[in-house]
């Protein structure tokens, strides 16, 4: 309880200024003992802004000894960028005085003797006196509560997401930088605004109602459990968000602070994580499909092996036989039995073995491709077939692979070669090959019959043969075999030709580029 | 001791290959005998029984006991553990093969689609086999 002393109103019956004295009204006694017993710190100035009483809480609120400031203007009270405007604002309010908060929403100050500010909250009250209309000021020293709302300002200006501090009516009161790049919205055309702006319009309706069943069991949880959520953009667009909710209690009332996630990102990861996982299952699921259908066409094809090899063995028992008891047509007959039987039987290894290769684990070394292939032109020229063909063999890259598969490659492709330029003149085969970059690239060329590149799509398919087999044997496996190998080793093989032309066969494989 | 006091066994389920190897070493003039069996259980009986067995051409694919394990039993057993055993199979996986001479296998062939090449096949063994154990004569 201040003391009650006269030396407030005491000497205040002068005008500061002119000296002119104050006629005392009998009620400025009382009024002066009521303001000075009053718990806050209070001023009462006159109609032209003179301090006609300022209790002790007051003096001490803004540093000055009692007689110091009745007499002089209220605005001396005032941090100097606010007095131009102050006098104004005093008509105005003297115009339709009422009981008021003074400065609604905006931050209110006052200047200390000392040239500091303080934050103040105030409260207007006309008063009617016998000297005239007073105004009484009540004054709050609001500085704890500034300081508690700007370490409240700082947390959420600090935090990484999106956060915005809701009074009790719905109404924005905060929001940091991450909130307003979020929803495209300055602070200023947010603040005082109802949080419902930042709501796509299908979802306003409930949310009053909702706000203030939160209000009635505030406590800190996430928002819209099980829901999807989504705010609205300053430019209409939707953006799916996560919020949390966490009461906050203040002098001030009650606030709700919104923390907020734009989950769009994380959307989007998830959809490409259960993408990507779906591609990784198709994936395992394609593989483990195609290692069924290698072992079924290896165990069709090895159980077909018995009963055609049956066939081909009774028929040659029947022609050694029996043959001298046919006749032409019996022994023709019998004939077409043997070479039927022994394509098949060639057809069926050959698919157990393209379906082996798909199998075989590789034994990667690193391989002298050169001697390879010359070791293979000896083998074929030994042969009848390759009599008479000219092979060209330049230097070629070394590369990495199983030697047993791409020697595999490397025959198929020379006797390919063979066979179909054995009608030209002389028959001649060129083999060279190239680094390009990782990569070693070899080409095999001949000088034959060539192919349309029309059909150039369906040369690696098995069991495709752009030739008619009466004219060139073969099965169709061969370029199949010569494909599977070429890309289990992560390599590429094409092949370029014109009808009558020649054909060009080329196929990479990774490689040091060096001759090591 | 002549070629006819000689066996060969061969244990083969499937009867048309059966004809066909027993028409393989007639081409080859094989003469001494050529005992058939169709299981890995006749086999193992047979072989216990037969101090002439110079040769067990075995399958790999069959009822009963299969050819690994007539192996593994023929090599185990004190009286039949020297006898020469080739497998003569359809089969030419790399695991067989390997199982197979772990398992103590002498020889593994695939078998020939082509009777010629059958043939050539048997004869080979034939005159390897039922040579290479032989005291030579003065």
């Amino acid at each position: 309880m201040p003391e009650i002393t006269s030396n407030s109103i005491a000497d205040t019956s002068a005008c500061a200024a002119c000296g002119t004295p104050y006629a005392r009204a009998p009620e400025s006694e009382h009024l002066a003992l009521i303001v000075e017993a009053a718990p806050i710190a209070i001023v009462v100035a006159d109609a032209s802004g003179l301090l006609r009483l300022v209790n002790s809480l007051a003096q001490a609120l803004f540093g000055y000894d009692s007689g110091e400031l009745v007499g002089q203007t209220i605005e001396m009270l005032l941090p100097e960028r606010f007095r131009g405007a102050h006098p104004a604002l005093r008509a105005g309010y003297m115009e339709a005085a009422s009981p008021r908060p003074m400065g609604a929403g905006r931050d209110l100050f006052g200047l200390h003797k000392d040239g500091r500010e303080v934050p103040i909250e105030i409260g207007l009250s006309p008063l009617q006196t016998s000297e005239g209309l007073f105004v009484l000021a009540a004054l709050v020293d609001i500085s704890e509560r500034k300081q508690a709302d700007e370490h409240l300002r700082l947390i959420i200006d600090a935090a990484p997401n999106a956060n915005i501090l809701v009074d009790s009516s719905g109404r924005i009161t905060l929001l940091n930088a991450e909130a307003e790049r979020l929803f495209g919205y300055t602070r200023f055309e947010l603040l005082g605004r109802s949080i419902d702006v930042l709501l796509p319009v299908r979802l306003r309706r409930g949310h009053a109602g909702l706000r203030a069943s939160y209000l009635l069991a505030p406590s800190a949880r996430r928002m819209g459990a099980g829901r999807e959520l989504f705010g609205v953009r300053r430019d209409g667009s939707e953006v799916p968000i996560e919020i949390g909710l966490s009461p906050i209690n203040t002098p001030k009332g009650q606030f709700v602070l919104a923390s907020i996630i734009d989950i769009a990102e994380r959307k989007h990861a998830e959809s490409l994580r259960l993408a990507s996982a779906g591609v990784l299952a198709q994936n395992a699921e394609l593989e483990a499909l195609n290692n069924e259908l290698e072992s079924f066409s290896y165990s069709v094809s090895h159980d077909l092996r018995a009963p055609a090899r049956a066939i081909h063995g009774y028929a040659r028992m029947l022609e050694k036989r029996y043959a001298q008891e046919f006749d032409a047509e019996g022994q023709r007959l019998l004939s077409v039995v043997l070479s039927e039987a022994s394509r098949m039987g060639v057809l069926i290894d050959e698919i157990l073995e393209l379906s082996r290769l798909g199998r075989q684990e590789l034994r990667i070394t690193s391989l002298d491709m050169e001697s390879l292939v010359r070791g293979i032109v000896n083998d074929l020229l030994r042969r009848s077939d390759a009599n008479g063909v000219v092979f060209h063999i330049e230097e070629l890259p070394r590369a990495f692979g199983d030697l047993v598969q791409l020697q595999r490659v490397w025959e198929n492709l020379l006797s390919n070669a063979v066979k179909y330029s054995r009608k030209s003149t002389p028959p001649t085969v060129r083999v060279w090959g190239e680094y390009d970059g990782e990569k070693a690239v070899y080409h095999v060329e001949d000088n034959g019959v060539g192919f349309d590149m029309k059909y150039a799509h369906k040369l690696f398919a098995v069991f495709q043969r752009l030739h008619a087999s009466a004219e060139f044997a073969g099965t169709g496996v061969g370029l199949a075999i010569v494909h599977r190998v070429i890309v289990r080793h992560h390599g590429r093989i094409w092949a370029d030709s014109k009808v009558g032309r020649g054909a060009r066969f080329s196929f990479s494989l990774l490689s040091v580029p060096s001759h090591g | 001791m002549d070629d006819s006091s000689r066996t060969i066994l061969i244990v083969e389920d499937n009867p048309q290959d059966t004809e066909l190897m027993m028409y393989a070493l007639r081409e080859n003039r094989f003469d001494g005998h050529v005992r058939l069996v169709r299981d890995g259980v006749e086999a193992i009986a047979f072989a216990t029984s037969n101090p002439n067995l110079c040769l067990m051409l075995l399958d790999l694919k069959m009822p009963r006991v299969d050819g690994i394990d007539v192996l593994q039993n023929m090599r185990a057993n004190e009286r039949t553990c020297c006898i020469p055993i080739v497998i003569l199979t359809s089969s030419s996986q790399e695991s067989d093969i390997l199982e197979a001479y772990r398992s103590g296998a002498n020889g593994y062939v695939v078998k020939p689609f082509d009777i010629e090449k059958l043939s050539e096949v048997v004869g080979a063994m034939g005159a390897y086999w039922l040579n290479v154990n032989r005291v030579p004569r003065r």
